[in-house]
């Protein structure tokens, strides 16, 4: 019995300092500075494209590896990416007309990390006959 | 509480304190010396609790594991997000599953000394209040099983 219970002591000095390992510290602080989020969105439909068109501040654009722009399905809350550009401007051709489409766009800064994207923008695609 | 246990060991490993073999019994399983010396209400108080002390820093000490887990992943997803939408609810995450670990933390704490001081209040009352009375009934360990013994006093 005395052997038994300097194992318990034992264990209870290992429950001590098991139980005394904490978890590693809570990073400080919110690390991200995200590029600004391109303005005044305007989607345009022609005939089976349509041109989107946004407006960023100059300041910022030196800072900006590229512009990401998404198409919005809004009945399933999906993005899909669709393409890049490096200008204020992008044409999705090759659509399928008497539809309407919705576009998001962000900048994304030359490290990778991408703003916030606009709201989105909807315009209706005019079939080609 | 430290400074209590420590005397108690120092007594034990002595031989110098009073209870003999119950303390011993005591010191395996809180509560056990007690009932082996026939106060089964004070023993079972000390058994109930620190079964309930440990039960509940085993079960806080998984959860708390589980929460740190959860923690590491919603802080990896965070350094290493490439959307601003993403890096704010992860961080959003990642500070609730911190919150949630520093709780059970506390709780794990909490119980751990509750069971520590548990056992070594259950030591001390073995030391300093045995008492000598036969045991209605008994219960000791011999080396090929257990023998419960029952008495009558008059």
């Amino acid at each position: 019995m005395r052997h038994f219970a300097w194992y318990v002591m034992g264990a209870i000095a290992a429950l001590c300092i098991s139980c005394g390992t904490d978890h590693q510290n809570l990073p400080t602080g919110f690390a991200y500075d995200p590029p600004p989020t391109p303005t005044n969105l305007l989607v345009v439909g022609g005939e089976e494209r349509s041109t989107i068109t946004w407006s960023y501040p100059a300041t910022a654009r030196a800072s900006i590896g590229e512009f990401r722009i998404y198409e919005y399905i809004a009945s399933y809350d999906m993005l899909e990416l669709i393409g890049t550009a490096a200008d204020t401007v992008f044409v999705d051709s090759l659509l399928i007309g008497n539809l309407g489409y919705c576009y998001k766009v962000s900048a994304v800064d030359t490290s990778g990390f991408e703003g916030w994207r606009t709201e989105s923008e909807c315009a209706f695609v005019r079939s080609a006959h | 509480m430290v400074l209590a246990t420590m005397i108690v060991l120092c007594g034990l490993a002595s031989g110098e304190v009073r209870g003999g073999e119950n303390i011993w019994y005591s010191t395996a399983v809180p509560g056990w010396g007690q009932m082996r010396a026939g106060h089964y209400g004070r023993g079972s108080l000390f058994m109930g609790g620190e079964i309930a002390a440990l039960t509940t820093l085993m079960i806080a000490d998984i959860q708390y594991h589980r929460a740190v887990e959860q923690y590491d992943r919603a802080k990896a997803s965070y350094l290493h997000a490439t959307y601003i939408g993403d890096a704010v609810d992860e961080y959003g995450v990642m500070h609730d599953r911190w919150d949630s670990a520093e709780n059970l933390h506390g709780i794990r704490e909490t119980a751990l000394y509750a069971a520590i001081g548990i056992w070594a209040v259950n030591v001390l009352d073995m030391v300093l209040f045995d008492s000598k009375e036969e045991a209605p009934l008994s219960i000791s360990a011999r080396g090929d099983g257990f023998l419960v013994t029952g008495s009558l006093s008059f």
